[in-house]
């Protein structure tokens, strides 16, 4: 392990934090609401312990292997979620740290699963920082750090890799720093357009700049008690909906059009599915719901915004899709799962890995059929290599794995229900937001113990870091020499 | 620059390697998604898995947009395939590796007929480079510049040689000859060194002039030595064939020793002038017998690293005048240069350097540089033509604002080598010769302030 280099990144990520955090802090200062501290005290004193570290331990070898990649991230980003939950704290917005870390983690993995009971009261500032979270966790803060700081020497790969999304990480272009920065453009184009509409269609200022953070993040953090369905406008709506679904789709996709070749981009699989998926179930919940709206084009307004919330992983609410029928909310468990694509802002198993399985799988049942013959299993139309259907396949029993004990664990204590658990489950692990049940979109977490709490962030970020840099930082041998 | 290099073997790695160091955009695209895996974790470049004549595989490496595509897969048709893709595709300029000797025959006419820019042949130039270090025995390595006007080599400072505790400038004064000491290395450290360096033992000189000069210069300091007149080859491989008739132009007697009698054969056939026989080279019985301590240089070429530098040991220790050695990584270069094997050359970092040097040359289109030469990868000499629009033509050195780490190592005017003083001036049709410790220097104004 070469500690000196992790050190020497984690405090430039810190530092990186502390003149994020002056973004809520202008925010506060605007608005007037006095609560300046409880951003200048954690940014000033990160400042000067990342500048200590950056200027004061420089590592002689800078390169970095897989291991470190994968220990950077992981550690990075529970370091920034201790820090981005002293705000709360100071400004005594939460009961405890336990509640702040909670929510600061749910905003930087793009979950926006609260703990507040009424977000309304909420400062200003707070309200902004915590859908900003989801805007810095949305593409993450590393691929940020590659695209801003200049000659990153080997290894800026294990760093990407562990923080992106999706079986198989590439780079657009042969620079790290030209990739991260693509890729950071076309997140701020498609921010700053969702912000355009919906201050078009008249959402107070305020309200769209969080709104738009939250969707680009595929967060979900709103100002309102009731999420977008608040606002009761169609516009709004399908505004929010249309962007969520833009934002699960893979970065590489936008990337292929800005160079001018369409023609690829119709051949990604996993892009068609996704939109595939998303028209059945819209259509199928549409039908199941109708008896309970006025008309079926109301029934199609709610199903497809939920859709587009839940596939996406974000979590706004338009409806109380807890009181749905069965087969709806079955749909939606489901969408929880799958998540959108690989590449993108979003979390969940990713449908790409849902390819990949079920091809992998239809191969291997046809050569039981004639053991002699040779099949290869393609995705776009290119073949997979084993390595990637092995570790696909890893990556789901660890995916199954820690659902189970996750569910176990936060059922100790006996509180919620067997649904609500375990949908509280999946939607943390899946960076969705609301489940449920006593986790439904009108409730929270607020009712879970401490202990349920921690394990809930933790599947948070293993969800967002997609598991194996959460599982190594556990692991006794990352740690020797 | 936008550089795809199609091919992840020995050279395309060590290419990578040595151009992700520079600010190039590389994609490498090779058949092995294992090997470009590797090479996308450790360097700053982008991988495409495929074929190298596969158009959709180039065009995806983006072909049409690059400076520069580098074809160097193991087979020589593939390259030339690809390369000629490439150019129909869009590619400024195609480099192809080809090493059938039967094609080579037929270069130009080929290369202008395919549309390749360069085609470069491994054996056949770390052949060449053997052939000139054989024409200065006494310098581990040699470089030319200006057509053979001026000549950089470069040699390590034995035990009880007079230059020992000197500094540069006495000992300049004391051989009185017109040389330029361009760059000392110790310690894998390069210095540009000024006139009150103080030479050591152990310390490896690059020295520049004129051929005559240096040749003067080393009789001087006793290092003299003639040229080798009769050269012990071991192994009988795609080098051994290319140096030998090489050699034999230059009138050198020529023994090849290898192991393969079909080879033996073919290699007769091809060489009448070269003795050639057939037997084991490493065994030390057959080396005593053909007379290998009567020769005046040996060069193993076999196709193992460790036989080549034990065989090299052994010729050392026969007081063999010259001992050069072949070693396929180059890693074990750097290790035997401790046993007092001076000359080791590794194929893939001889093409390496011929490519970097034809990359940088045809840089941006202009061709400013006319050659270029690492020093240990830390300090570069390179060659520039001076044209008419270069602003400082006719400006005396000394008013010439020269950056600090740069200096000028000599002017050739006229195929004549000129030792720059500060009255110098800069003409029109000048070569000159720059060493500087800056990396990317592609014209001659970035060395004034």
């Amino acid at each position: 392990m070469n500690y000196k280099a992790v050190v020497n990144i984690l405090g430039r990520i810190l530092l990186l934090e502390a003149i994020l955090l002056c973004c809520p802090l202008i925010v506060d200062l605007i608005y007037k609401e006095g609560n300046h501290l409880a951003y200048i005290i954690p940014a000033g004193s990160l400042a000067v312990i990342s500048i200590l570290i950056v200027v004061f331990l420089k590592p002689k070898d800078k390169i970095l292997y897989a291991k470190e990649g994968f220990v950077i991230t992981s550690l990075a980003w529970v370091l920034m979620s201790l820090v981005g939950a002293v705000p709360f704290v100071i400004t005594k917005v939460t009961g405890s740290f336990i509640d702040a870390f909670f929510e600061i983690v749910s905003g930087f993995t793009t979950t926006g699963a609260t703990i507040f009971n009424d977000v309304e009261v909420l400062p200003r500032s707070i309200l902004f920082w915590r859908s900003f979270s989801h805007w810095i966790g949305g593409m993450g803060i590393l691929v940020f750090m590659l695209a801003v700081i200049p000659n990153q020497e080997g290894g800026s790969m294990h760093i990407l890799r562990a923080e992106s999304t999706g079986p198989n990480v590439g780079k657009l272009v042969s620079k790290m720093r030209i990739t991260a920065r693509i890729l950071y453009a076309i997140y701020v184009f498609f921010t700053v357009l969702c912000f355009i509409f919906l201050v078009a269609g008249k959402m107070p200022l305020f309200d769209s700049i969080v709104n738009a953070f939250a969707t680009a993040g595929t967060g979900g953090f709103s100002t309102k008690n009731l999420s977008i369905g608040q606002y009761g406008n169609v516009y709004y709506e399908m505004v929010i909906a249309v962007f969520m679904l833009i934002f699960g789709i893979n970065f590489n996709a936008f990337y292929l059009i800005l160079i001018g070749r369409l023609k690829d981009v119709f051949k990604m699989e996993e892009v068609r599915a996704y939109l595939i998926m998303v028209i059945v179930a819209t259509i199928l919940i549409a039908v199941d719901i109708m008896s309970l709206y006025q008309n079926f084009g109301e029934a199609l307004r709610y199903s497809f915004f939920q859709v587009a919330s839940i596939i996406s992983t974000t979590g706004f609410g338009t409806a109380n899709f807890d009181a749905w029928p069965v087969f709806a909310k079955i749909i939606l468990l489901l969408l929880m799962i799958t998540g959108a694509c690989a590449g993108a802002t979003a979390g969940g198993f990713k449908v790409s890995r849902v390819l990949i399985l079920s091809k992998s799988s239809y191969t291997d049942l046809r050569k039981m059929l004639r053991p002699r013959q040779v099949i290869k299993t393609k995705l776009d139309g290119k073949p997979l290599s084993e390595e990637v259907i092995r570790n696909t396949k890893t990556y789901l029993t660890a995916y199954a794995g820690i659902i189970i004990v996750s569910v176990l664990l936060i059922s100790i204590e006996g509180n919620g229900g067997v649904e609500t658990n375990i949908s509280a489950v999946i939607s943390c692990f899946n960076n969705i937001g609301p489940g449920f049940e006593a986790v439904g979109p009108l409730c929270n977490y607020s009712s879970y113990s401490i202990f349920s709490k921690i394990i809930l962030a933790l599947d948070m970020l293993a969800g967002r870091l997609e598991i194996f840099p959460m599982l190594l930082l556990f692991n006794p041998n990352t740690w020797k020499k | 620059m936008k550089l795809v290099i199609v091919g992840a073997g020995k050279i395309g790695a060590t290419l990578v390697e040595k151009l992700s160091k520079e600010e190039h955009d590389i994609v490498i695209v090779d058949k092995d998604a294992e090997v470009v895996e590797q090479l996308v974790n450790r360097y700053d470049v982008r991988g495409v898995y495929g074929g190298g004549a596969d158009r959709m595989i180039l065009e995806e490496a983006g072909v049409n947009t690059a400076d520069f595509v580098i074809a160097c897969t193991s087979r020589d048709e593939l390259n030339i395939l690809c390369c000629m893709l490439a150019k129909k595709l869009g590619a400024a300029h195609t480099i192809a590796r080809v090493r059938d000797p039967e094609y080579f025959m037929e270069m130009e006419y080929m290369k202008e007929e395919l549309d390749l820019d360069m085609w470069f042949n491994p054996e056949l130039r770390t052949a060449k480079e053997i052939a000139d270090i054989l024409a200065f025995p006494s310098a581990i390595n040699v470089e030319t510049f200006a057509g053979g006007a001026a000549v950089m080599i470069e040699l390590r400072i034995k035990e009880n040689s007079p230059m020992i505790g000197k500094t540069v400038m006495e000992f300049v004064k004391e051989v009185q000859s017109k040389v330029l000491f361009s760059a000392i290395l110790r310690d894998g450290k390069v210095y540009i060194p000024k006139g009150d360096f103080v030479m050591q033992e152990g310390d490896v000189l690059h020295i520049t002039s004129s051929e005559e000069e240096i040749t003067a210069f080393s009789k001087k300091i006793q290092m003299f030595r003639r040229r080798a007149r009769s050269v012990f080859i071991i192994g009988g491989g795609k080098i051994a064939y290319y140096l030998a008739k090489e050699l034999i132009a230059r009138k050198v007697s020529v023994k090849i020793i290898e192991i393969d009698e079909d080879r033996c054969s073919e290699l007769s056939e091809e060489l009448p002038e070269a003795t050639i026989l057939c037997g084991d080279g490493t065994d030390h019985e057959v080396l005593d017998e053909e007379g290998l301590a009567k020769c005046n240089a040996c060069v193993s070429l076999t196709g193992m690293d460790e036989e080549n530098v034990i065989v090299s040991l052994y010729a050392a220790s026969k007081k063999v005048a010259k001992v050069i050695t072949k070693v396929d990584r180059p890693t074990i270069g750097q290790m035997v240069s401790h046993l007092g094997l001076d000359s080791v050359l590794s194929p893939r970092t001889v093409i390496a350097n011929q490519i970097l040097r034809f990359v940088r040359e045809k840089a941006d289109g202009k061709s400013r540089i006319s050659q270029l030469y690492k020093i240990h990868d830390k300090v570069e000499a390179i060659e520039f033509p001076v044209t008419k629009e270069f602003e400082y033509i006719g400006i005396p050195l000394k008013e010439l604002n020269i950056k600090k780490n740069y200096i000028v190592n000599g002017i050739v005017r006229n195929k004549e080598f000129i030792i720059p003083t500060g009255d110098t001036s800069f003409q029109e049709g000048d070569e000159v010769l720059v060493v500087t410790t800056e990396k990317n220097v592609n014209g001659l104004d970035s060395m004034i302030r």
